[in-house]
């Protein structure tokens, strides 16, 4: 997989733009082969495109409450590589608005009763299945109405795809009439759900959809007043760079080709709310706008700082996660154990632990539930715990839970986490933590400024990896002792949510030090230390819980990582055995971000911002960014 | 220099200018804070290293050089390290001296067969010097998070004078699986009066255990005790114990027990039976004399089990049970209560 991407990459950018785009066409046909439903292995996930007001372009995407709009809605990739269908029997849908809001209604026949969901099946040949939308009420801000279309399969359920609209109060912003150009726009594909962006680029295009040959349309790409968050950039972005104009002019051939340009976050102004960030094109020589795409800068954020609503998604997203699809067992029952369960399992432990491998393999981890949470919700990020700074807005009761007395964290009864529970786990509803430090306090941990410093001149990851017993390890066991899951032991950790936070905050120091130390190669030993692969190298020496020591198959940069390599078992006691199950695989792929693969190596791990492996076009990494650093 | 070499640098600033004229101001000012950012670490690091050379000034005060090195938590100058080893390892150096030395290389302890066996002597010996063993289970307690493997010298900590040494041995021997742990806190919870634990931490450590021998026991203790923290532990530990279903679910539904008590029983019967949490909410729910907040927290279970699309394709039209969550969402004299029944309507959509 990882040579056919270089050998496309290369490809693309040694041939004429035709020959790119069908190259870039028959890429997302191989990746759309790859991305599975999140937690449903065996399933492939739709890719799914929406039309509001049956059309490509978003000039007519304005309903009214009066009557209601033809929608309509098709799977984008039908067919196999050979022609046999991906989805026979079609897809069923929930058409619905996202939870939390109810300013539309749907129905599957025109002049039906509109409800606040419907169900539909997108026919398995590609064809469109068509719904009708009707406004309960007006907005004033553009894209503030969303369509969601989300699975009803029986494993789970995945939100497919969200489209952005409005129902305006008068006119709407582009009027029907006088006719204006249509443009359509593509970000990322022809779907949505891949339409939430961090720093790095995406690669998107747009074109003159009613344009006659020989004209030309000069259009400016910008983003709607008064919410500043994206950033743009022409098709020349050098490899390893990413978008950061304000605003991008683009000459759209009336022949109705397409035009590459890339996309990137504001890291000035990250997202609060999905499609708040809105693609604005006008007519560059008279500012008329011509069209609006709703967007997200999804970025992860100090989980002290978030907005209301964002703590809230948050929340019902981890819940949806926990109670409803049960996902989240899944992940405690991977972190350091086999099958035997909580007891623990050296072999298990080591694959994440006490070794090189630490850093990449939390990297994975925290990014796969990153990953199943916006399945649940597309808007939510995997927020940190920045842990060396106090955090009096997690520690409360209607966020991660607050800790005066007693064994569990108190929770308000409206928190969707109230009560958190793990099926299978045989232990209580609520989560047993208690934190010494108070609601104001923070564990004993090395300071961010500490961390950073570690080891000496050059500054290579073989020092900064230490970073595993200290901030990482008191992190854990400083919080609570005695009776914290948190700080019990790796094999219980994981049943506390607060374990991701803490982790993505690890993960956060360790592409801090990489942007401080200019540490992206992945092929480097300053950037990671054990490279190659694992060829029999002895077992670990006689002081196994060093850090240095690890040398086990999946240690090294080229080796694939259990559990998501679904390797499994092997001779007991050999430096390659691998515990005998593994739950979370595949690696659930997201559509438009190619990295990591579904099954992931140290290596890819690595390069974060892919720029290893993709050095002749830029690339958005492993997709996701951080509030606190601009890693270009 | 010659005049054509002179021009040539000229010639090389001025497109260094202009590139980075013409590169967008973000990256400046990114640029500018990467650069700030490794001056700041540099210049910790020095203070580190100074604080550490103070530490290591046998003429100071052992105060003086303790307070030295307290804030920072570790070295980065390697000679350093070794240096505070051998105050660690000096017989000759006050105990809270080496106990600070300790804590400062604390990252070296896994990779040095010495260090790591004294770290084990000082935890196991009661009559080493209380600052040594303080460290000594503070590098135990950190390390050992990485190190799953549990040392002989744990089970010796079970008997140990100092509470901490035994909350510390008996969490992880049992988080390990230990059976001769876990009876000696059983053994506490039907003998208080000779347990090595307090009952709310003991059950809370061996709710953690993997193997669950101690239900029967804990059952006991809910009958019997009188102790308000400890009986709180036992219903909250006990919902995946059968025979204690029937209790659990009358102490829920008792508008005599205290609310705390109730709320435990409930979420001791969502963690043991989810299945079946709306039988068990609906009559709290439905009862208008339930504190507003337990009601709320029932309400918030049920919308847990009833959100996904495959609940709402099963259930063809609204029961019961959400046209009760309907009406609170309207008349609820509570505003949580409205609020969390207002998202149930809002999550669940029940086909009204």
């Amino acid at each position: 997989m990882l040579q056919t991407i270089i050998a496309f990459e290369v490809i693309r950018m040694k041939t004429t733009p035709w020959v790119r785009a069908l190259l870039s066409m028959a890429l997302l046909l191989l990746i759309s082969r790859c991305a599975t439903i999140p937690t449903c292995p065996d399933k492939l996930m739709p890719i799914v495109e929406i039309q509001v007001n049956s059309t490509a372009s978003n000039h007519d995407d304005y309903g009214t409450t009066t009557a209601d709009m033809p929608c309509r809605a098709r799977i984008a990739n039908p067919y196999q590589l050979f022609g046999n269908k991906n989805f026979p029997g079609g897809v069923a849908v929930e058409i619905r608005n996202p939870a939390g809001s109810s300013n539309l209604a749907f129905s599957t026949t025109a002049g039906g009763t509109g409800s606040a969901t419907i169900n539909q099946t997108l026919p398995d040949d590609g064809s469109w299945a068509t719904f009708y939308v009707t406004g309960t009420s007006t907005s004033a801000v553009d894209k503030s109405a969303i369509v969601e279309m989300a699975t009803s399969a029986s494993c789970t359920e995945v939100v497919l795809a969200r489209k952005a609209m409005m129902i305006p109060q008068g006119a709407p912003p582009i009027p029907p009439t006088p006719a204006r150009p249509r443009v359509e726009i593509e970000v990322g594909t022809v779907a949505t759900i891949d339409d939430y962006i961090a720093w790095s680029p995406v690669s998107s295009r747009i074109r003159w959809a009613d344009g006659t040959a020989n004209a030309t349309l000069n259009v400016t790409l910008s983003n709607m007043q008064g919410a500043d968050h994206l950033r743009f950039t022409n098709n020349t972005l050098a490899a390893g760079s990413t978008a950061t104009n304000a605003t991008l002019s683009l000459s759209l051939p009336g022949s109705g080709s397409w035009v590459e340009f890339y996309v990137a976050g504001n890291f000035a102004s990250p997202s609060t709310a999905d499609k708040d960030a809105v693609l604005e094109v006008t007519e560059t020589a008279t500012g008329t706008l011509l069209s609006r795409d709703g967007l997200m800068v999804r970025i992860r954020k100090n989980a002290n700082n978030l907005t209301t609503p964002e703590r809230n998604r948050y929340l019902d997203a981890l819940k949806k996660v926990d109670a409803t699809y049960d996902s989240y067992i899944k992940f405690v029952k991977t972190h350091s154990r086999d099958s035997t369960g909580p007891v623990g399992s050296l072999v298990a432990h080591r694959q994440a632990h006490q070794g090189s491998a630490f850093l990449p393999w939390h990297r994975a981890f925290v990014l796969h539930m990153e990953r199943i949470l916006q399945a649940a919700d597309p808007s939510v990020a995997l927020h940190y715990w920045k842990f060396d700074d106090s955090a009096p807005n997690i520690f409360t009761q209607d966020f991660m839970g607050s800790n005066t007395a007693g064994n569990y964290a108190m929770l308000a009864p409206g928190n969707p986490i109230v009560s958190w529970s793990l099926p299978g786990e045989g232990v209580a509803a609520g989560i047993q933590r208690q934190t010494p430090y108070g609601d104001n306090g923070h564990p004993t941990v090395a300071t961010e400024t500490a961390t950073l410093g570690l080891g000496m001149p050059p500054f290579v990851f073989a020092d900064f990896k230490t970073m595993e017993l200290n901030p990482h390890n008191p992190a854990h066991s400083t919080s609570g002792g005695g009776v914290s899951w948190i700080a019990g032991s790796p094999a219980i950790a994981t049943r506390d949510p607060l374990f991701f936070f803490l982790h993505s905050n690890v993960e956060r120091l360790w592409g801090r030090w990489q942007w401080l130390r200019n540490r992206n190669n992945n092929v480097d030993v300053a950037t990671y230390d054990l490279q190659g692969s694992y060829a029999g190298a002895p077992a670990m020496g006689p002081n196994a819980h060093s850090v240095a020591a690890n040398r086990t198959l999946g240690q090294y940069a080229d080796d694939s990582m259990w559990p998501w390599d679904n390797k499994t078992g092997g001779t007991p006691g050999d430096p390659a055995e691998r515990p005998d199950i593994a739950i979370l695989t595949p690696f659930p792929v997201a559509v438009d971000v190619l990295l990591p693969f579904a099954q992931p190596q140290v290596k890819t791990m690595v390069d974060w911002l892919g720029k290893s492996l993709f050095t002749t076009t830029p690339s958005n990494g492993l997709g996701y960014g951080y509030d606190d650093f601009f890693p270009f | 220099m010659t005049t054509s070499s002179r021009f040539e640098r000229a010639i090389v600033k001025a497109t260094i200018f202009l590139l980075l004229a013409a590169s967008p101001a973000l990256l400046h000012a990114q640029e500018s804070k990467r650069q700030a950012l490794a001056g700041e670490v540099d210049e910790y690091r020095r203070t580190v290293h100074e604080a550490a050379a103070t530490f290591l000034n046998k003429q100071l005060s052992p105060a003086e050089r303790i307070k030295a090195i307290s804030p920072y938590p570790f070295l980065y100058d390697e000679k350093q390290v070794q240096q505070f080893k051998s105050v660690v390892l000096d017989n000759e150096e006050r105990p809270e001296v080496r106990a600070t030395a300790l804590d400062k290389i604390i990252r070296v302890v896994p990779g040095d067969e010495r260090l790591g066996k004294l770290v084990l002597e000082w935890l196991g010996n009661r009559g080493a010097p209380r600052a040594l063993r303080a460290e000594a289970l503070k590098v135990e307690a950190d390390l050992s998070f990485s190190n799953p493997v549990v040392p002989e010298v744990y089970q010796k900590l079970l008997d140990d004078p100092e509470p901490q040494f035994r909350v510390f041995a008996f969490t992880k021997l049992i988080a390990h699986g230990d059976a001769r742990a876990q009876q000696k806190l059983i053994q506490g919870l039907e003998n208080p009066d000779a347990a090595a634990l307090p009952g709310t931490t003991a059950i809370g450590i061996l709710s953690m255990a993997p193997k669950k021998e101690f239900y029967p026991a804990l059952y006991r203790v809910l009958q019997t005790t009188r102790d308000g923290p400890t009986r709180l532990e036992a219903i909250r530990a006990l919902g995946f114990y059968p025979e204690a279903r029937e209790r659990l679910i009358a102490i829920s539904r008792d508008a005599k027990e205290k609310e705390e008590f109730r709320e435990a029983a409930l979420a001791a019967l969502y963690a043991g039976d989810r299945d079946n949490i709306i039988a068990y909410a609906t009559p709290i729910v439905a009862n208008p004399d339930t504190p507003p907040r337990l009601q709320g927290i029932a309400i918030q279970m049920t919308i847990d089990v009833r959100q996904a699309t495959s609940w709402r394709a099963k259930a063809k039209t609204a029961d019961e049970y959400d046209r009760l969550v309907q009406r609170l969402a309207r008349e609820a004299a509570d505003p949580e209560v409205r609020r969390i029944a207002s998202k149930y309507v809002e999550s669940v959509r029940p086909h009204y």
